[in-house]
């Protein structure tokens, strides 16, 4: 095992190399130059010059790819444009709060998912798998942002269960923690639940017909052990390839969602960066995406090889 | 794919083609909520273009008299904090959503089709490189590259769907790619059969027709997601400006004014929802009728527990039983088993009267499709639903099993009748060692600890041969030949050392050299548990080699019963002759016979009379007309054949 998670981290290498040569080429990419926008237009061409200068604009590009990188590798990423701030600091302060609930909604996702889909595939086209799939193209097609907005307007302004926005970071209360982010969590989960869900049925449906399955029939095994210990370790190998690709797309949905919750996260702060050309914001956000994708990847890569002998073994 | 690969260059004919799109209208039609998706998309796109004329009032125009309106007759889905009417703007957001998604996929459509078609066509480095690139930009948060690509362009709804057009041309280049790597698989094969032909046109005339449907496909559930981002984006304030119309844009007014109207962000909602649902519905929908399925719920079922069946007919003795008969172990009477059809129920098995005596191995031999898997499975009570036991008795030691509740059955399977497999490999849980296995129905059944399990599996290994048992039961079954795989399906349906075992063709898919050891292992161990064993398969070799008495159907009922040599040497149906003279051992003896001309009948179209009188060399006029009965010529020789008594079939020695 450890020997598969070294070989995937080296394989990822490659991958965050391009990755952050294309990053680091955003700032080259902009109409203009990037002295022009963090000194505004009045700024004189004088004053310009002397800011490119300074920021080693004149260099060749790969010399001034090797210093970006070697800086984003030890931790200093650059100072914001826009807030003259060490971009570091910014998202040190706000990544974690878009992790926590990209985290707490991915764990909604999978147990509701998982859940829904066994119990949908235990009686195929009865009343209650017909409703749960009906349920799950609503789930499917909702903007989670919507979601929370309805959520937020009743169970948190209705009914004062949860904060209307806002967040309260663990160490100052953990209660009070957890119930800011019920909500966003719970919007965020919806159309994932739904997507792993559809596939869980699906591929249990699948499995419960194999030739092993009529096997452990023939053997007396009770239909609940059949299910809940054959039939989902089986299953389980494509929806955890689904549940890796939710992810990206419930960190997506924590940028818009955060909005809604006015929480701090990392959502408003890229929103006001793409609005006010804040490259290294950017960079910054994009870098971050690709090491959570790289390390979904290997979670999942080592998923499988809990789940399959096979994958362990080779 | 395409069609037959010789004739490549040719096109389908016309008919065919028409009679291939009504089926898919047809399809179409049949899925309810398909058509009601294709009905809405329909409807969106002339809202889309239609606005204008459709929406009461003018998106834009405000009226402070009447701000924050709950929905009325004047304005029916209520008005904004500028009291601009909801109704109207949720129109023209409408035609926002249309335009704007149409102009992604555009350019999703222009950069990732050409370059899937160079990619895929090229090959090599150019296409792995490309592929690389593909999927990084694949594998990351859509709107996180989107916001890069807005913050160098800049922030407009124009520049927003640029982005997500770059960002959804990645699915469009690997879907094209795909395709064309599988056409180009096809024709090389193909173009060294059709000379002269320039494989760059024969790929792009297949190509395009190919892509058709898949493309349409991605495009429908993919402007759902356009619409989804796009609403992100303006909700966002990175898409279509403030006060501009765009459902997303008016969520977020909403979300500002909710305090004071909430019913403000329920029209936004539910259009982006259902549009989103549409287009999702509609790419399903074209999916299951480009592949050939009704409707999406339309899976097969899993098994069900036997229901309550009634017995039919007493239990009248055997024919040519004696008072002193030796024990039966187990006793199958007038087992009907019938599966549902598109012309009602159609029985696949009937009749069928089967009995094994105590340490007795008895074979049911036939060719596939002939019902010796039916009953096979009707003596588990495993009949896959939705076929059915309508009548029978099954009787094990004298306990009528037939109409057992699923708890019973779940206490006799394996404990006291147990079954092996022609697949071993495969009916081995992949995920689980082979050890927790055999273990498994001693805990069900023995209520064994897990370690006392373990302990009677390695005992179990050793019995049926496995070498180093104690290391092997941690192994996974990829780990085992077939061979050794079989051993170990036995070793779990012996442990808990069953009456009955019911042998499925379980040396049929194994090498001939290993088939040898595994009859030898069968018979051994049935002389050592002293259990009775029903050994089906359609080699009457192996049937002269284990069984003592056989049985031969055909055709779903049971044609010929008689002890082993009776059976071998003195066959009295022209069927069990024809399967001797088709093993290839007496092939060379008598020359002829080589072969059974036809084949089975299906269980839908029996042919009246005798059911193998259409493929019997032998047959008579009253052959087709007569149904025959199973009828005693020797004692235990039983044949359902009206000419019994005057063939002589012997196989000259």
């Amino acid at each position: 095992m450890l020997k598969l998670i070294t070989l995937r981290l080296l394989g990822a290498i490659p991958t965050l190399a391009i990755l952050s040569f294309f990053t680091f080429f955003i700032v080259h990419l902009i109409p203009g130059s990037v002295a022009q926008i963090m000194l505004g237009e009045a700024a004189s061409a004088e004053n310009i010059a002397i800011l490119e200068a300074e920021l080693g604009l004149d260099d060749p590009l790969l010399i001034q790819y090797g210093r970006w990188l070697g800086g984003v590798l030890v931790g200093d990423w650059g100072e914001s444009f826009r807030y003259q701030r060490a971009v570091a600091e910014t998202m040190i302060e706000r990544f974690p709060v878009t992790l926590q609930i990209t985290v707490f909604a991915l764990l909604l996702s999978v147990v509701f998912g998982i859940s829904i889909g066994v119990l949908a595939s235990l009686s195929p086209g009865s009343w209650l798998d017909r409703l749960l799939i009906t349920l799950s193209s609503l789930g499917i097609s909702i903007p989670s942002f919507w979601l929370a907005l309805l959520l937020s307007l009743y169970f948190a302004r209705q009914l004062g269960w949860f904060p209307v926005v806002g967040y309260t970071p663990p160490d100052e209360n953990i209660f009070k923690w957890l119930q800011g982010l019920v909500l966003p969590a719970i919007a965020l989960s919806i159309p994932s639940s739904a997507v792993i869900a559809r596939q869980m049925r699906a591929s249990l449906l699948g499995v419960l017909q194999s030739d092993f399955v009529v096997a452990l029939r023939a053997s007396g095994i009770s239909e609940r052990a059949i299910i809940l210990k054959h039939g989902l370790k089986n299953a389980l190998i494509p929806v955890i390839t689904v549940i890796g690709f939710r992810v990206t797309l419930i960190l997506d949905g924590s940028f818009v969602i955060e909005t809604v919750f006015a929480l701090p996260g990392l959502g408003s702060t890229l929103v006001a960066a793409v609005l006010f050309q804040d490259i290294p914001i950017i960079q910054a956000g994009v870098m971050i995406a690709g090491v959570l994708v790289v390390v979904t990847n290997l979670l999942v890569d080592i998923s499988y090889g809990w789940l399959n002998p096979k994958v362990r073994v080779s | 794919m395409t069609g037959p690969t010789i004739n490549v260059a040719q096109t389908p004919p016309a008919a065919e083609v028409i009679s291939g799109r009504g089926r898919f209208v047809k399809r179409i039609i049949k899925q309810p909520a398909t058509v009601l998706a294709l009905v809405y998309v329909v409807a969106f796109v002339l809202i889309g273009i239609f606005a204008d004329v459709l929406a009461p009032y003018d998106p834009m125009k405000q009226n402070f008299s009447a701000v924050l309106e709950t929905p009325s007759l004047q304005y029916w889905l209520g008005t904004d904090s500028l009291g601009r009417d909801s109704l109207s703007r949720i129109l023209h957001g409408a035609r926002i959503a249309f335009w704007a998604s149409s102009q992604a996929i555009l350019i999703a459509v222009v950069l990732g089709v050409p370059l899937g078609l160079l990619s895929g066509y090229v090959g090599g480095w150019f296409d792995r490189i490309l592929m690389g690139f593909n999927d990084i930009l694949l594998s990351l948060p859509g709107l996180m590259v989107a916001f890069g690509i807005i913050a160098v362009i800049g922030a407009s709804l124009s520049n927003a769907m640029i982005a997500i057009g770059i960002i959804f041309s990645t699915r469009y280049l690997r879907l094209t790619r795909g395709v064309v790597l599988a056409e180009r698989e096809q024709l090389y094969i193909a173009a060294a059969q059709v000379t002269g032909v320039s494989i760059p046109r024969l790929l792009f005339s297949h190509i395009l027709p190919n892509i058709a449907s898949p493309l349409i496909v991605q495009t429908s559930v993919l402007f759902g997601a356009v619409i989804l981002i796009e609403s992100s984006l303006s909700f966002l304030g990175l898409g279509a400006s403030v006060g501009i119309p765009s459902w997303g844009g008016m969520l977020n007014e909403a979300r500002l004014d909710y305090a004071r109207q909430p019913f403000l962000a329920l029209p936004p909602g539910f259009a982006i929802m259902l549009t989103v649902l549409a287009f999702n519905l509609l790419g399903d929908g074209i999916q299951d009728a480009l592949a050939g399925r009704e409707s999406v719920t339309d899976n097969p079922r899993p098994p069900q527990p036997i229901p309550t069946v009634s017995v039919v007919g007493d239990v009248s003795p055997q024919h040519g039983d004696v008072a002193d008969e030796p024990k039966k172990a187990l006793v199958l009477q007038d087992l009907e088993v019938r599966f549902p059809s598109l012309n009602g129920e159609m029985t696949v098995v009937s009749g069928v009267n089967l009995h094994l005596n105590v340490g007795e191995t008895v074979g049911l031999v036939g060719e596939s499709g002939c019902g010796k898997s039916i009953t096979a499975k009707a003596l588990m009570g495993l009949i896959p639903p939705p076929g059915r036991i309508v009548a029978g008795s099954l009787k094990l030691n004298g306990q009528e099993l037939f109409g057992s509740s699923r708890a019973q059955w779940q206490e006799i399977r394996g404990s006291r009748i147990a079954m092996i497999f022609q697949e071993p490999l495969s009916a081995l849980d992949p995920t689980y060692k082979v050890g927790d296995q055999i273990a498994e129905p001693l805990r069900q059944h023995d209520h064994l600890s897990h370690k006392q399990a373990l302990t009677r599996a390695i005992e179990l290994l050793d019995l049926v041969g496995v070498p180093e048992p104690h290391r092997r039961i941690h192994d996974y079954p990829h780990q085992f030949s077939g061979g050794m795989a079989q051993r170990v399906v036995i070793a779990r349906a012996l442990s808990c050392e069953p009456d009955v075992l019911i042998a499925d063709e379980p040396t049929t898919a194994l090498d001939v050299t290993i088939q040898g050891q595994v009859l030898d292992l069968l018979r051994d161990l049935q002389a050592q548990f002293g259990m009775s064993m029903l050994f089906i398969t359609h080699d009457l070799g192996v049937v002269a080699d284990i069984c003592d008495r056989a049985m031969v159907m055909y055709a779903g009922q049971i044609v010929e019963s008689a002890p082993c040599e009776s059976l071998m040497l003195h066959p009295k149906h022209p069927y069990t002759a024809a399967l001797l003279g088709a093993m290839p051992q007496n092939q060379k003896r008598i020359g002829e016979l080589a072969n059974i001309r036809g084949q089975v009948p299906q269980p839908w179209n029996l042919p009246t009379g005798c059911r193998f009188h259409p493929r019997c060399t032998f047959a008579q006029e009253l052959c087709s007309s007569q149904s025959v009965a199973l009828s005693t010529v020797e004692v235990e020789h039983h044949v359902r054949c009206l000419r019994a008594e005057e063939l002589q079939l012997e196989l000259r020695q």
